[in-house]
């Protein structure tokens, strides 16, 4: 029995030792900021140096350059003399210029290091990220946290993408479909600068290409099928509570039509209002198109439901998808469904082909 | 239930279940690919016949037999044991490498192969019984980890990653699958040789199930990996399962806490085995072979293995494999002619 007891014991403490770092010694990263160019990166790291006492925690900036991210953190040694742990990093911010120049040597670098979590978040500063990075936060300690629930927020109401490494990797690799990050500006704020989501950025492969504001962003969450946010209709407030976007091709893929179905829920409206709610709505859809097929950017996945749906017309059109997308027919149609206390109903429109 | 109570299939069930739930972590194999979700569930079904083959060749008690040891059974101890030395070694090197490489404790690489060395001499001296019971007591634990797991992360799943459900084409599974088979399905030889159940007529169902168990539980967690990480980046992660159930913050806990467990049974059940054949040879001396056998597979684990690259961690698999096969048929010759006369 005490062989038996023994045992146990050996292999739980050995299973509990992963946890037995000492935690006064530790530099903890919570977010880090990338600038530079490729090859020639400048990072900022916030990091936090933990101690047995609570109050004698703090939150540093280390900057450093280097070849790669990693290598940049690794220069980092020879300030702090131990090496940074990052493995509770929140979010990565890239300044807009790398990020024009693309990223894809960053991504590649964060996911095949397992120093990274893959909860790490990803997001785009329309100024430099060292500055974005370095803003006090308007509430509690650590900038990296509030940059992080800022984004998730955000993204909760369809304000902004919250992307994290990982899923920005998939979508950049996937034929068909464009990646896209939450969009970071400065803002004064009385006598503060806070950080402010503006939107989403917009990417064509690894390099952004554009930024939208966040109503825009809205209907481009809404396409990607994320659910969500409230608009403002006659001045009152409606929730958008579910939204299902459905993307057709015709069966030989000459034109595609986009079916937007909109849940929405919120007080009583009148039939003018909800009409023109409805081609508001429909106005803006063909506006975004217009905008995404003027930047060769298909965001919403056009060219993964052709793929998938006639796969004859993709083998021609998808061996150069951005300049096929730029003036591919896409018909557009949008459906409504109020909710409100026992009512429902539904008003739908015709739908108008957008060329 | 006590402990003392447990039927004995049900420590086989639990003991072969963990053993090859301990391949969870690398990505050796299938666990890389896009389908290796798809290579596991085959491998699973493919376990039961898998077992009872096995059950068959080591029915007459390879290990524990009375009696002098014959030819063919100290040929196919021989093979085995040579087999079992380097997987364990290579397997030393993998957990010491994941242990140091993610920073999960700060005993850097001799630290950590000090632990597990401890940890295993332990499991040879308290002897197969008591490590049937413990791995009995921890199984129900690692599952419920194992099932939290899966069920934190399943928020973050992206169901359309599921298809195409081959995007590497079918044509590319065989040079993987046969890679699983040898490196995780073949090694089931182990626990079936060091428990109790292939000895007796109906055991080998008991064994059938933890196997097809064990299987299906990689597969499940080949396929959670592809959902959370992707068809395109699963490739790029070292540790796709650790990383996978990193999506969901301190998530990772639970599958290293599992991983632990497992890969700390799987190298006991390797040394036992050794200790086990040892002492089919000799009895003299038995009170060194704990530390002699940990010592052994830890100077394995310091040779170079080619870790990385995966054609030379396949012709590591083949050549292991390959030693578990012939083992095996020849003490099913031998068993036959010894039948015959």
């Amino acid at each position: 029995m005490k062989n038996r007891a023994g045992l146990l014991l050996a292999i739980l403490c050995l299973a509990l030792s992963a946890c037995g770092k000492d935690a006064g010694s530790m530099t903890v990263v919570t977010g880090l900021g990338i600038d530079g160019l490729p090859e020639d990166y400048q990072i900022t790291a916030e990091a936090i140096q933990l101690s047995h006492d609570e109050e004698g925690k703090e939150n540093v900036f280390l900057h450093a350059a280097g070849k790669s991210l990693s290598d940049g953190l690794d220069n980092t040694v020879s300030m702090t003399g131990r090496p940074l742990h990052c493995n509770h990093t929140q979010v990565v911010t890239v300044g807009r210029d790398l990020a024009e120049q693309g990223i894809h040597a960053i991504l590649e670098d964060i996911l095949t290091q397992s120093r990274y979590p893959a909860s790490l978040q990803m997001a785009v500063c329309k100024s430099a990220a060292s500055q974005v990075m370095e803003i006090d936060p308007v509430v509690g300690d650590i900038g990296s946290t509030e940059l992080e629930t800022l984004i998730q927020q955000g993204a909760k109401g369809c304000g902004n993408p919250a992307e994290t490494v990982v899923s920005f990797y998939q979508d950049e690799m996937e034929p068909g479909l464009e990646a896209v990050l939450p969009f970071i500006t400065l803002r004064q704020n009385g006598e503060h600068t806070v950080r402010e989501i503006a939107g989403t950025a917009l990417f064509r492969g690894d390099k952004m290409i554009a930024a939208l504001d966040r109503d825009m962003s809205r209907l481009l969450l809404w396409m990607r099928g994320r659910s969500g946010g409230s608009v403002t209709v006659g001045g009152r407030s409606v929730d958008v509570k579910r939204v299902v976007c459905d993307i057709r091709a015709e069966e030989r893929g000459a034109h595609i039509t986009l079916r937007l179905k909109l849940s929405l829920r919120g007080n009583s409206l009148e039939d003018g209002l909800e009409q023109s709610f409805h081609r508001e709505v429909e106005e803006e859809l063909k506006l975004l198109i217009s905008r995404l097929q003027e930047l060769k950017c298909d965001a919403v996945g056009i060219g993964k439901a052709l793929r998938c749906q006639a796969p004859k017309s993709w083998a021609q059109a998808g061996e150069d998808w951005p300049e096929a997308f730029s003036h591919y027919p896409i018909a557009v149609a949008v459906q409504e469904e109020w909710t409100e206390h026992s009512r429902t109903k539904t008003a739908s429109g015709q739908g108008s082909r957008h060329e | 239930m006590s402990s003392r109570n447990i039927s004995s299939p049900l420590r086989g069930v639990f003991l072969l279940m963990i053993f090859l739930l301990g391949d969870m972590i690398s990505d050796s194999g299938a666990k890389g690919m896009p389908s290796g979700w798809l290579i596991y569930g085959i491998l699973a079904v493919l376990a039961v016949p898998a077992v009872w083959v096995f059950s068959r060749a080591l029915r007459e008690g390879l290990l524990f037999g009375g009696g002098e040891c014959p030819a063919s059974d100290r040929a196919a101890l021989l093979l085995l044991s040579a087999a079992a030395v380097l997987i364990a070694g290579s397997e030393l090197r993998i957990f010491v490498r994941f242990l140091t490489a993610n920073e999960l404790n700060q005993a850097g690489d001799p630290g950590n192969r000090l632990l597990i060395s401890l940890v295993m001499i332990l499991i040879l001296l308290v002897g197969q019984r008591n490590l049937e019971t413990a791995v009995w007591l921890l199984g129900p634990v690692i599952m419920l980890f194992f099932i939290l797991s899966f069920c934190l992360t399943v928020p973050q799943a992206k169901w359309s990653e599921l298809l195409p459900l081959a995007p590497e084409g079918l044509d590319s599974l065989f040079s993987p699958m046969v890679h699983s088979l040898f490196s995780v399905l073949l090694l089931a030889v182990y626990p079936i040789a060091l428990s109790g159940e292939a000895r007796e007529s109906r055991g080998w169902q008991a064994l059938a199930l933890s196997a097809f168990c064990g299987m299906s539980l990689l597969c499940g967690m080949a396929m959670r990996n592809r959902l959370i990480l992707g068809a395109s980046a699963l490739g790029l992660f070292r540790y796709p399962s650790y990383a996978a159930a990193n999506a969901v913050r301190h998530g990772e806990v639970l599958i290293l806490c599992a991983y632990v467990l497992c890969q700390t049974v799987r190298l006991g059940i390797f040394a036992r085995f050794l200790q086990a054949a040892a002492l089919r040879f000799s009895y003299r001396g038995k009170a060194f072979f704990p530390w002699g056998i940990v010592l052994l597979v830890n100077l394995i684990s310091l040779l170079p293995f080619p870790a990385g690259e995966e054609r030379t961690a396949m012709a590591f698999s083949l050549a292991c494999g390959g030693a578990i096969v012939l083992a095996l048929l020849i003490r099913t010759a031998g068993a036959r002619i010894s039948r015959m006369e």
